[in-house]
């Protein structure tokens, strides 16, 4: 069998006296959606910098596909990390900073061009491509920081709140590229506070509540389990889980 | 075993680097003609030593040897690897967006990018002025193409300083990221050892000067790197039979490059996979509200320049332009360590005055409008008028001043300034430090500038290179002019006569009124503020 696309181990980080996460242990199976729920301050945003090795664990340890994720060289092929603020340089054009991601990552030049077409295309950047980033609205970085992530078609995605700042329109084609990517095989792993995005996409959801997981499971599962009640929805039972600390088994 | 992929990639990091550096300038009006302002100064002195230097490449004409400057070509050396590490600890020891570039490519080639700009960078500015000097000289020695030779066989020079530059400026980097140093306290020690060194030399060079003969440059001259260096002048009249020195050179240049970039690739990985502690190891908790001490509750103003001091103490590498005022410490430091003891105090209370307004002039009002521009949409919309804003800042920057004034007249007192002069110094100085303050912000706010930059590891929003030019040679001056005109009347030189004090009055009229002007100036800007107008 193979080895599960995200694992960690009794991972934990602390910033000095404050523990951004007490000790996570995933196991998230290849080509799962995980959407990964918390109230802010939770350590959502900790852990995707852990699970890319950016950051060093206090203690634990972490794979993707089976490589630790220390192994820098190998993870670069591996992830596809979005972070919360768009990583793009203002004084490129949205096409300059694709072809020197797609450059920086030795891919087949001629053969990528075609796909950042499509992708501009996908996400109606085509006509603002040759613009300078620094006059690009919050959306517009948004998503060209969104094709840079999967241009080398990673087999795990990493992202950070992706929907954050894009119109109805925007997210939805970033719903659908997600999906997409999924189905061909690929793990996706997000943060976000947009709950419909998380029951609409998400295989699994895991909530984290001050450094701690304090659910997992379907979104239907979550959803029952914090609430007896028949028609308690993802929001309430979010709620739940996250206001009372012994909500936690 | 990668290394042929870390060069590819590397490379064009490099070359993207360069694109971004040259791009930044040029898409910006502001930043063009900063770059423009930067190039007329380094020009200046080029142009003067242009002259100088035919000339003494015609008096050696005459002869077929060299002078003696072997020694130099160490110093330069030298100079340029320090040059390298504070480049490296101030800028080029760190990457943009961080995130996507680690987790795309190996570290070690993003350590090769970043060197590799750095070298052109170096080639581009230090490198041309080189060039230009040493073909004024290869002019007088009938030799115009020594400039090229001299700038081929410096290439190589500058890579392996650059290089291993870099291992020390991230060493310096790595240590500061373990032993966790309080920023305050390392600015704060590294002020005092400036001082220590500053007035130390001087005190060496008054005391011992037999010495100093002893300490030519010829005695640290490296042979092999001489003879490296002597190889621009291969078929001039100056050439000397090539030993192994260049041997040696290119030898050392190869070998230590791959080890250096390896000890530099660990280091950096270790730099900036590191996640800052300081921010969170010391509590920075602070309990009880916002609530400014008198004067400073009294007015509205008073309570934003309390806002704007207590943000520079706990946050002082946002201000670290205002330390070039300590550049001047090195020049006082002579004219005090060589004056008779019993004027030291006078000119200690008069440095002070001179640092006073220095502070006052640079700290808060310099980039008035572009140090806002991240709560500018929040400071817009409040009921605080610029005017109020403005004065806010004037009043904090004054305090500031008037401060260090304070702290420095009170020094004096004890080795020996009289009362009677500090009396009248201390509201003298302080009139001084308000006009620096209301001229600064008038000045600032005519050419802010929003850009970040990353300096010391952090982001910070520097004045403008234009407004702190302008500033030195204005405020600076102007204060300098007054200071030495206080000593001469505080000293007893210049008796008060109708002829003097109507001197004074002009004085006093060319300070106020540009001050007042200025100040008015930049209300007027605020007051018609936009968004747009700061941003673009
Ligand atoms: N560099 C740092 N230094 C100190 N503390 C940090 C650092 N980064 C994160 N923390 C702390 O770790 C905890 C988790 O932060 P994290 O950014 O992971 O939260 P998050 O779940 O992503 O929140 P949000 O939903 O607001 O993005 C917080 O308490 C935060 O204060
Ligand atoms: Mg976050």
């Amino acid at each position: 069998m193979c080895p599960p696309a995200i694992e960690t181990d009794a991972l934990r980080k602390t910033y000095g006296n404050t523990v951004a996460l007490q000790s996570l242990d995933l196991s998230i199976e290849a080509g799962t959606i995980y959407g990964f729920l918390g109230p802010n301050g939770a350590g959502k945003t900790t852990t995707m910098r852990l699970l890319t090795g950016l950051s060093d664990p206090t203690s634990g340890t972490a794979s993707l596909s089976g490589t630790p994720v220390g192994d820098r060289r190998s993870i670069a092929d591996i992830v596809g990390y979005l972070p919360e603020s768009p990583p793009l340089y203002g004084e490129f054009s949205g096409r300059e900073q694709l072809e020197y991601v797609v450059g920086l990552r030795m891919l087949d030049a001629d053969r990528t061009a075609e796909r950042i077409e499509e992708l501009l295309a996908q996400f109606d950047l085509i006509e603002d491509a040759d613009r300078r980033i620094s006059g690009y609205s919050t959306g517009m970085k948004q998503k060209v920081a969104y094709i840079q992530t999967i241009l080398h078609d990673p087999p795990v995605l990493l992202l950070d709140e992706p929907t954050a700042g894009l119109d109805p329109r925007a997210a939805r084609q970033l719903k659908e590229s997600i999906a997409q990517l999924s189905e061909a095989g690929t793990t996706v792993f997000l943060s976000t506070h947009i709950l419909p995005v998380v029951e609409e996409l998400a295989d699994t959801i895991g909530v984290l509540y001050d450094g701690e997981l304090v659910a997992e499971g379907s979104p239907d599962a979550v959803t029952e389990r914090a609430e007896a009640d028949g028609d308690a929805t993802l929001e309430d039972a979010f709620l739940a889980v996250t206001s009372e600390p012994m909500a936690n088994r | 075993m990668n290394w042929r992929e870390d060069l590819r990639t590397g490379s064009m990091i490099a070359n993207a680097e360069l694109r971004r550096s040259v791009r930044s300038i040029t898409s910006d009006r502001r930043r063009l003609a900063e770059a423009v302002v930067i190039g007329v100064s380094v020009l200046l002195p080029v142009s003067v030593l242009f002259p100088v230097l035919v000339g003494k490449g015609e008096s050696v004409r005459a002869s077929t040897a060299l002078p003696p400057v072997a020694g130099w070509v160490t110093l330069v050396t030298i100079g340029l690897l320090i040059l390298s590490v504070y480049r490296t600890v101030s800028a080029v020891g760190a990457i943009d967006q961080d995130a996507l570039v680690l987790s795309t490519v190996h570290p070690r080639a993003v350590v090769i990018g970043l060197i590799g700009a750095e070298w052109v960078r170096q080639l581009v500015t230090v490198g041309v002025i080189g060039c230009v000097l040493f073909t004024a000289f290869g002019v007088g020695a009938g030799v115009p193409w020594l400039g090229l030779t001299a700038f081929l066989v410096g290439t190589p020079l500058f890579w392996w300083t650059i290089v291993v530059g870099y291992v020390g400026g991230m060493g310096l980097l790595v240590l500061d990221d373990r032993l966790q140093f309080d920023r305050r306290l390392l600015a704060v020690g590294g002020v005092l050892v400036f001082l220590v060194v500053a007035f130390g030399s001087q005190l060496y060079v008054s005391r011992f000067t037999g010495a100093i003969t002893a300490l030519s440059p010829e005695t640290i001259a490296i042979k092999p790197l001489f003879a490296y260096a002597q190889l621009a002048f291969i078929a001039t009249p100056f050439a000397t039979p090539i030993g192994s020195g260049p041997l040696i050179v290119g030898l050392v240049v190869i070998v230590s490059t791959p080890l250096a970039l390896s000890i530099s690739t660990r280091l950096a990985t270790q730099h900036w996979l590191v996640d800052d502690q300081r921010t969170t190891n010391r509590s920075h908790v602070t309990t009880g509200g916002f609530s400014p001490p008198v004067p400073f509750s009294w007015s509205p103003a008073g309570f934003v320049a309390w806002g704007a001091l207590v943000r520079a103490i706990r946050a002082p590498r946002n201000h670290g332009h205002v330390f070039s005022a300590f550049t001047a410490v090195a020049p006082f430091a002579g004219v005090f360590t060589n004056a008779p003891t019993s004027e030291h105090g006078l000119l200690l209370a008069l440095g002070g005055v001179i640092l006073a307004t220095v502070v006052s002039g640079e700290l808060f009002v310099l980039n008035p409008i572009g140090e806002l521009t991240e709560q500018l949409p929040l400071v817009l919309l409040t009921r605080l008028s610029p005017r109020t804003l403005l004065r806010g800042r004037v009043i904090g920057a004054t305090t500031a001043g008037v401060v260090v004034l304070t702290s420095v007249g009170l020094l004096a007192l004890s080795i020996g300034l009289d009362l009677r002069s500090f009396v009248l110094l201390w509201p003298v100085g302080s009139g001084f430090c308000l006009a620096a303050a209301l001229f600064s912000t008038g000045l600032g706010a005519a050419m802010p500038s929003s850009a970040t930059t990353q300096e010391w590891g952090t982001e910070t929003v520097t004045p403008s290179i234009a407004a702190q030019i302008v500033f030195l040679f204005t405020v600076w001056d102007g204060a300098t002019i007054g200071v030495v005109v206080l000593w001469l009347v505080l000293s007893g030189w210049l008796t008060v006569t109708p002829v003097v004090v109507g001197g004074l009055v002009c004085y006093s009229a060319v300070v106020i009124g540009p001050a007042l002007a200025s100040y008015r100036s930049a209300v007027r800007r605020f007051e018609s503020l936009t968004l747009a107008a700061v941003i673009g």
